[in-house]
């Protein structure tokens, strides 16, 4: 779908480089408003460097998602709400100073105590209106940057000098150039309703299931970007997202529940109301089965997960800490809510074992066949995404970066996919390989866990065949299982409990138990992973701004995949929550036909 | 044979048959309310369903454009449980203690699905029930651990059961139409440099409610509301950020004024925001004051309406301003104030505060609340006070919170009237009385707060929009920016002298524990000899460096994309 009219490679003209110069300008051609409402007011804002003194701009960026969604909500067999709208959501940036030192990186970066008079854009494609907005939203940002960088020197004046090397405050790329013709799938509204009803009228056929809910989004709309260093892109951005959670409650009062999300970013490859028929009614038949499953007990031994499993697991532990955020500065003692990865001084140390190899690649759009979820064409920022090797023979080589440079990684790898703190973008994975050079099939790998488990004197080993992620318990329930973690001497990140966890007996058999979680569970403990297996599979979801990516959380989504082999670790502990347990409604449930 | 007409439809309106959401909420109700009367401990007294429906289009143009077209449909179940007796339930208030609340908004289906609106029904069902029992446990456990309260009155009243059926029309609306009109008339703020961010908006909604209790009642009614807003936005060159605003208000689109009459209140709100940009900075002052209606409206509905609230004068934590005053002058004698929820209409302008019951399902009636400067009663929800033991169809709230008792169409009537002419002769007599420069008059405000609780001062802030200094030496009036009406509630009602014979409309939503429920004020200008203005609370960061963009480049491709 995506059209490249030509990239413009040219370094910058030195750190004076203002802005575009002519040469390297796109010729914008008269019916394109919006680029050309974007050229002109960016050309104009140079002129605030009259007015900045100092800390003059340097850098300036707009981008405009214009999206169409259609939201529809339904709950047994019916709708609850649909929304369609349009809007238009635009983001401006001004940075001031130099790429060395600006206004980013600061606990008050992008802080603006003043009013704003930007944000409502029109929806009609009017040059002058965008120019108005361009012009007001320049201007708050231009605002806000200054505030940023008073403040920010006011702090480090406070502060004594750092011993180390201070980082640039925002990397260099070459500029790009790709205009991509941009297209609208047709959703029709009413077929998309009356699909949504069926399709939530599954779980009436499921008595052990209490509530239940289903969300569907079509989000369609290019992204437009052009800042002053010569990039200007602009991109399908579509997402197709349906996500469905199903709750019951076992005979002691354990609230027991699945959910499942299906995402593509293109709607022709959305898949068709059969199978997502079928993923519904496979979290209704895990929540009976779960229901009716025995309650488990502490657990410390053998874990073998399957590839789906292992692949929900990597994409925290491994995937979360590829991004490294940057601390901010502060005043002296004042505490900064940060969350650094696990991952931050451990380059060049080994994270995995030896036979391990991770490469994340949102260059691929397909894998064996099947699409890809984390395939972008540009991050947040307009650079195009690098195939990035993470791991090489288990040892930590590279992070995932955005343009604010992170010791070690003075460059972007294209990876600014969401929103982060204190004015710069947050890195996310995109499609993240992970391949094992010595491998066992998963039936082996069974019969391994089995000796395992007989060799330890255990009744029986375990295997997981679905986690909660992304996270789709509530809110309260995060809570507490952060908790858990913390005080179990484990990571402040939870990590997502298991959904699907199974003894596996001395004879093979498995049974299905309920409410475990894990216990002291790291990204240390990825070294001790024993054997990979020989089937991998794609695992894809949807990444927020929110910790294990909670289910419909969060206004910026960045669909990813991971690839994984099944996974044996040696000993992993597992426990039930300590949580009191809900009576059962007094009321019997109103539908008995079901 | 008109008559006859008129006599079929109200009896075919009354006698409808009750709506599918009826039976579903009533079957459900009685199976829950027959189980939990069984086997809860403690056992539901009494139990309702709520369901509002909200049908609503939004468009918003600005600059020429479109900005925002929304067309959005919900239904919202709320759930009332009732636990132990009348005298003593899970409501029951204590001292130090918040409000309770156990009913949240839960969406359920937009179509009538029984089998889907009965499972969402039976799960708030439980979560309420639970909630609701905890606490009433809870309260009667350390009962005895607490002094007798002063106003001994019990938690809930006895009604007669209700039963109405007539859901409101579905508004017959074009939005592409609406679309073309709203682009045309915010084109015309362009002439108005100073404006930086302005709108033309237009709602029509269509909200239902149905509502079924253990009592009896059946409820299904509602009303639509349409309205304009618009609004003009601008930075003074001191920083000080600046707001008009003009509105319409009505039930059907069609009864909107036509394009002309629209037009002019842009030019308007236009022409008042660049007065305002250029005026000067208002001093603080006291001494003499014309309010408009629509300001007095809107003052008497923050120090005195909210201080009539029936439930203030049972809680603890609250003021209680008035509750001792009953039969006693609180308003100079020459001033009545009445809440009347039937009222439909003020002239051409439809009232936000009217209803045909309120949300416990009370018949909506007029209450005269102060006779000629006596106080007289409360605004009353179902939860009883001292000496006033029933509703008065005061008991409101929005989708997701517990009922309160509200105010409705607030109408302020005088018996001391004189023209618009003679009340600012009088102004500038009371001003040359009192050795002042000028007076001040509010023309139009746009919103204010009180708070009414212990802690924390007894006050109110009106925040006006356009304010004039009238001159005592015949220099004509002077627009004034940045000042906000302060003062103390009960300070403020003696300092009444007259009023106009010209009654203005104030529509609003009034935003408090029961979330935001429309509301209207109908009252005649106010002279008062002593009001205290302050300077605004202002900010100070500087309007856009560089000069709006041009615009002349666009206009070859200005307008919508066929």
């Amino acid at each position: 779908m995506l059209f490249r009219c030509g990239v413009v490679a040219a370094g910058l003209a030195g750190s004076a480089a203002w802005l575009i110069s002519q040469s390297s300008e796109p010729s914008i051609p008269a019916d394109e408003t919006l680029l050309r409402a974007m050229r002109d007011e960016l050309q104009r804002s140079k002129q605030l460097a009259v007015v900045a003194g100092q800390d003059a701009p340097y850098f300036f960026s707009y981008s405009l998602t214009d999206a169409e969604t259609l939201r529809i909500s339904a709950a047994n067999g019916a709708v609850v709400n649909v929304a369609h709208s349009r809007f238009r959501s635009p983001d401006a940036q001004v940075r001031v100073g130099s790429y060395d030192f600006d206004n980013t990186g600061h606990i008050y970066s992008g802080i603006y105590s003043g009013s704003r008079y930007d944000g409502n854009w029109p929806l009609d494609d009017d040059y002058a209106s965008f120019r108005t907005e361009l012009w007001l939203s320049t201007d708050r940002a231009f605002k806000t940057a200054v505030e940023s960088m008073a403040r920010k020197r006011a702090s480090l004046n406070n502060s004594a000098a750092s011993a180390a090397e201070p980082l640039p405050d925002f990397s260099k790329v070459a500029p790009v150039v790709s205009i991509g013709k941009v297209s609208r799938p047709k959703v029709d509204d009413e077929a998309w309703t009356g699909r949504a009803a069926r399709l939530a009228a599954i779980f009436n056929n499921y008595k052990d299931v209490l509530s239940s809910g289903m969300e569907l989004q079509l989000i369609t709309g290019p992204t437009t970007l052009m800042n002053s260093e010569g990039t200007t892109v602009r991109y399908n951005d579509h997402m197709f997202w349906l996500y469905a959670k199903a709750d019951g409650q076992a005979p002691d009062g354990m609230l027991m529940h699945d959910a499942v999300s299906i995402q593509s970013l293109e709607l022709d490859k959305f898949p068709a109301e059969a199978d997502m028929r079928k993923s519904l009614a496979e979290i209704g038949d895990n929540v009976r089965a779960l229901v009716n499953a025995p309650a488990a007990e502490s657990y410390s031994g053998p874990v073998l997960m399957e590839p789906r499993a292992a692949a929900q697991l990597l994409a925290q532990l491994l995937g979360d800490n590829l991004r490294v955020p940057r601390r901010p500065l502060s005043d002296p003692g004042r505490n900064v809510p940060f969350a650094p990865s696990e991952f931050e001084t451990r380059i060049g140390g080994r994270v995995l074992p030896e036979s391990f190899d991770v490469i994340d690649d949102a260059t691929q759009s397909t894998y064996n066949g099947k699409a890809l979820a984390g395939f972008y064409p540009f991050d947040m920022e307009g650079v195009p995404p690098k195939p990035v090797s993470v791991v090489e023979k288990g040892v930590l080589k590279s992070f995932l970066t955005t343009r604010q440079p992170i010791r070690g990684f003075p460059v972007s790898n294209g990876h600014a996919r969401l929103p982060g703190s204190y004015g710069s973008f947050a890195a996310a994975i995109g499609n993240m390989f992970v391949k094992s050079s010595e491998t066992t099939p998963m039936a082996d790998l069974k019969k391994r866990l089995i000796d395992m488990t007989k060799m330890r004197g255990k009744p029986y080993g375990m295997l997981v065949r679905k986690l909660d992620y992304p996270y789709s318990a509530g809110g309260s329930d995060l809570q507490s299982l952060a908790q858990a973690s913390a005080q179990s001497g484990g990571s402040a990140r939870p990590v997502s409990p298991p959904i699907l966890i199974y003894r596996v007996y001395p004879d093979g058999r498995e049974e299905l138990v309920r409410g475990l979680r894990f216990r002291g569970l790291t990204s240390r403990t990825l070294r001790d992973i024993l054997a990979a297996s020989t089937e991998t599979e794609m695992f894809d979801f949807v990444n927020v701004a929110a910790p294990l990516a909670i289910l419909g959380a969060g206004g910026y989504l960045a669909p990813a995949s991971v690839i994984s082999p099944g996974l044996l670790f040696d000993e992993l502990e597992l426990e039930p929550p300590q949580d009191q347990l809900p009576k059962h409604p007094t009321v019997p449930p109103p539908n008995t036909a079901n | 044979m008109r008559s006859l007409i008129a006599l079929f439809a109200l009896v075919s309106s009354c006698a409808l048959a009750q709506t599918p959401l009826v039976k579903i909420l009533s079957d459900e109700l009685d199976r829950n309310f027959t189980v939990l009367k069984q086997k809860g401990d403690p056992a539901p007294y009494f139990m309702s369903y709520e369901v509002t429906s909200t049908d609503s289009y939004a468009l918003v143009a600005s600059r020429g454009s479109l900005e925002t077209q929304q067309h959005n449909q919900t239904r919202y179940l709320d759930v009332t449980i009732r636990d132990g007796s009348a005298q003593f339930d899970n409501y029951h208030l204590v001292a130090n203690e918040n409000r309770p609340r156990f009913t949240q908004a839960t969406p359920i289906a937009l179509e009538d699905n029984g089998a889907a609106i009965r499972q969402a029904v039976w799960l708030a069902t439980d979560r309420t029930y639970r909630a609701g029992a905890q606490r009433l446990i809870r309260l009667k456990g350390d009962e005895k651990l607490r002094t007798q309260a002063t106003d001994t009155s019990d938690d809930f009243d006895k009604e007669d059961p209700q039963v109405y059926f007539a859901a409101p029309a579905t508004l017959k609306f074009n939005p592409t139409e609406w679309a073309t009109r709203l682009r045309k008339l915010s084109a015309e703020f362009s002439k108005y440099p100073g404006a930086l961010d302005t709108s033309v908006q237009f709602e029509t909604r269509t909200v239902t409610q149905t509502l079924v209790t253990t009592d009896g009642t059946r409820l299904e009614f509602g009303r639509p509301f349409t309205r304009m807003i618009i609004v003009a936005n601008g930075k003074a060159q001191d920083g000080m950020d600046l707001m008009t605003m003009e509105t319409f208000e009505t039930d059907d689109p069609a009864k909107l004024p036509k394009d002309a009459d629209i037009l002019a209140a842009v030019q308007k709100a236009g022409a008042n925001l660049t007065g305002l940009l250029a005026a000067p900075l208002a001093e603080p002052y006291v001494g003499p004051a014309i309010l408009s209606g629509r300001a007095a409206g809107v003052l008497f509905h923050e120090i005195f309406g909210h201080r009539i609230e029936g439930h203030r004068q049972k809680d603890e934590s609250e003021g209680q301003t008035f509750t001792k005053s009953i039969n006693l002058p609180v308003l100079p004698d020459f001033l009545s104030v009445t809440f009347d929820p039937t009222r439909k209409q003020f002239g051409d302008v439809a009232l936000n505060g009217y209803y045909l019951y309120d949300d416990e399902g009370v018949k909506a009636r007029p209450v005269t609340v102060v006779d000629k400067g006596i106080l007289k009663t409360f605004l009353m929800s179902r939860s009883p006070i001292q000496g006033f033991a029933n509703s008065n169809g005061h008991g409101r709230k929005s989708p997701g919170n517990e009922i309160v008792s509200r105010q409705s169409n607030l109408i302020v009537d005088s018996t001391k009237q004189v023209s618009d002419a003679e009340l600012r002769q009088m102004l500038i007599a009371e001003v040359k009385r009192q050795n002042k420069p000028y007076g001040l008059f509010f023309d139009q405000v746009t919103s204010g707060y009180t708070t009414t609780g212990r802690r924390g001062l007894q006050a109110f802030t009106v925040v006006p929009l356009v304010v004039y200094r009238v001159y005592a030496d015949g220099r004509p009036d002077e627009l004034v920016r940045g000042v906000d009406i302060v003062g103390t509630p009960l300070a403020s009602f003696a300092k009444i002298t007259a009023t106009s014979n010209r009654m203005e409309v104030f529509n609003g939503v009034c935003g408090a524990e029961s979330g935001n429920v429309p509301v209207a004020t109908i009252a005649p200008a106010l002279l008062v000899s002593e009001i205290e203005v302050q300077r605004k609370d202002s900010s100070r960061d500087r309007p856009p460096y560089l000069a709006p963009p041009p615009s002349s480049i666009s206009s070859a491709i200005r307008g919508p994309r066929p």
